[in-house]
Parts: structure tokens; sequence; C-alpha cells
């Protein structure tokens, strides 16, 4: 049994390599401490989202705002009318530090 | 080109900004992104066991949906339409990151993706739903501890720092108020359930 100081330790990402090996082998022979950590994390994101919502909200909704700024009223009014699906492409670049969202850029023909 | 009245006041709802995003008037998307921001990223949390792109599928949710308004249909629920475009989103995402990251993930992680992926469908998610009833039951000194973790995004140690105690307490307590909101989730789904 993974005591619980140690786990803690795990989610919090605390642990050095080799401790956190140790729990990850641990895990895949302990069913109950692996359910405790998937549900843990998955909590944990959830609090993030709805008590963290005011600091990420504006950022988010600039970040999307400026993605649908490329595209024109005549652009929409287009995509209404007649389906363009892939005319216009939103790349993602993906980089070590993460994702960086860029677009939309006209798909190369 | 002034918005219409009802856009511009906040008034309008989602059916009239929808029309009008389909009648060219891309302003009237950003009501929509208001209104559903908070409840779709809270989805995708739950779903998506990659709390890094947790952001990313969000925004690429409402960039898709602004994208295809012409296809949502009127009179549908414009939050369900959300809902299913994030669980598309979510599903390639979980293959993506199984393909490419899953010869590194841990057992717990690729645990995670598996258990993820026969989630992703679920038309509801009740959980979300009874969640702000238990945040509210929660004691008010652990209250201050996940508002510091979550609203602050404090680290262990300097939550530890806050409130004189050791940086095991501060990750033991973090992750037994969690195990509490766990149950208090269950407890009230039990009583829900027909």
């Amino acid at each position: 049994m993974i005591p619980e100081e140690q786990l803690s330790a795990y989610l919090d990402d605390a642990l050095d390599g080799d401790q956190r090996q140790a729990v990850d082998l641990e895990l895949e022979h302990d069913p109950s401490a692996l359910r405790f950590v998937l549900e843990q994390r998955q909590l944990d994101r959830v609090l993030r989202s709805l008590l963290g919502a005011a600091s990420r909200r504006e950022r988010l909704k600039e970040s999307i705002l400026a993605a649908l700024a490329g595209a024109t009223a005549e652009q929409l009014r287009a995509q209404v009318l007649a389906d363009t699906s892939g005319a216009l492409r939103w790349w993602v670049r993906r980089g070590t530090s993460g994702t960086v969202w860029v677009g939309p850029a006209r798909a190369a023909s | 080109m002034s918005l219409p009245s009802s856009i511009a006041d906040g008034s309008a709802d989602d059916a009239q900004l929808v029309a009008a995003v389909q009648a060219g008037d891309a302003h009237a998307f950003g009501p929509l992104v208001e209104r559903h921001l908070d409840a779709i990223h809270a989805l995708v949390a739950l779903r998506l066991p990659a709390a890094h792109l947790v952001d990313e599928i969000t925004h690429h949710t409402f960039v898709f949906a602004f994208r295809r308004i012409a296809e949502f249909t009127a009179g549908t629920s414009f939050r369900a339409w959300l809902r299913a475009i994030a669980a598309n989103k979510i599903r390639a995402e979980i293959e993506r990151y199984r393909r490419e990251e899953g010869h590194r993930l841990a057992y717990a992680e690729l645990r995670a993706l598996e258990e993820a992926l026969g989630e992703v469908k679920r038309p509801d998610s009740p959980e979300l739903e009874v969640l702000d009833d238990c945040l509210r039951e929660v004691p008010s000194h652990l209250r201050n501890l996940l508002d510091l973790r979550y609203r602050e995004v404090r680290s262990s140690e300097e939550i530890a720092g806050r409130l004189e105690r050791s940086v095991a307490w501060v990750r033991t307590t973090l992750c037994r108020v969690r195990q509490q909101l766990r149950d208090c989730i269950e407890r009230k789904l039990k009583l829900q359930a027909p």
C-alpha cells in the first residue's frame, strides 16, 4: 500500500524520477490506489477550471475572438451560404513549451 | 456597423445571437463565448485527462463552432451543440495523444486515457451540476485552502508558508478535501438516481 504522504506528493508532481517511477510501478498492481489517483487528477482539473475561471476567462475569450477576427463578414457570409469547410485552416504549431495558436490562415491550395 | 440593441445590451438569447452570426454579424459570437465558455471549459476538464490541453481544446471548440455555425439547427440547444463539438475534439485529442505520447506515458496516465475514451460520448455531466453544491459545504478554512490552490494558483510551498503549515500537510489535506468532494458528488448523484 502506498503511504498517503507519498501519494499526495506524487499527485503534486513533487517526487524525483526514481520515486515517481516506484509509485508508477506500484499503481500497476494496486487498483484502489490507481482509482484514487485517477479521481484525484480529474477533480484537480475540474477545480482548476471552476475556481480559476475568473483569471482564465478573459485570456481564453480573447484568444478565441482574436482567432475569429481573421474571418471577415464576407467570408463568414460565404461560409453560411455555401459550406466551404476546408477553405480556412486553423494551424496549430506544437512546440516543446506547449501549443501556440496561430490562425486563421488560408489553406495551401 | 451598430449592433442590434438586444445584442448590445446583453438581452439577446442564444437563438437570436446564433441567427445574427449566421446572418454575418461575427460580433454576435462574443456574447455566446461569454455565456458558454465556463461550462464548456469545465466539461473539457472533466473528460480530458491532460490538464495542459484543456484551454486549447476549449479554444478549438469555439473556433470550430464559429466556422460551422451554418450547420447549427435553429430550435435546438446551442450549449448541447457545443458539448457535442467538444466531445469530438476531446476524443480526437485523446486518440492523438495516446498514439503520439503513449510510449512515454505512465500506466496511470494510459489508464486515464482509456477510461476517458469510454466516457467522452456521455451526453451529460451530472458531476459538474452537483459539484457547486458540494463546494458550498466545504468548511471555510478548507475552502481557503482550495482558493489558494485553484483561484490564486499557489504552489504547495507558497500555501504552506501562508498558512504556517508543513508542505506535507498542504498536500495531504488537498487530497483529503478532493476525496471529500468526490464522496459528496457520489452521494448527491445517488440521491438523484431514480
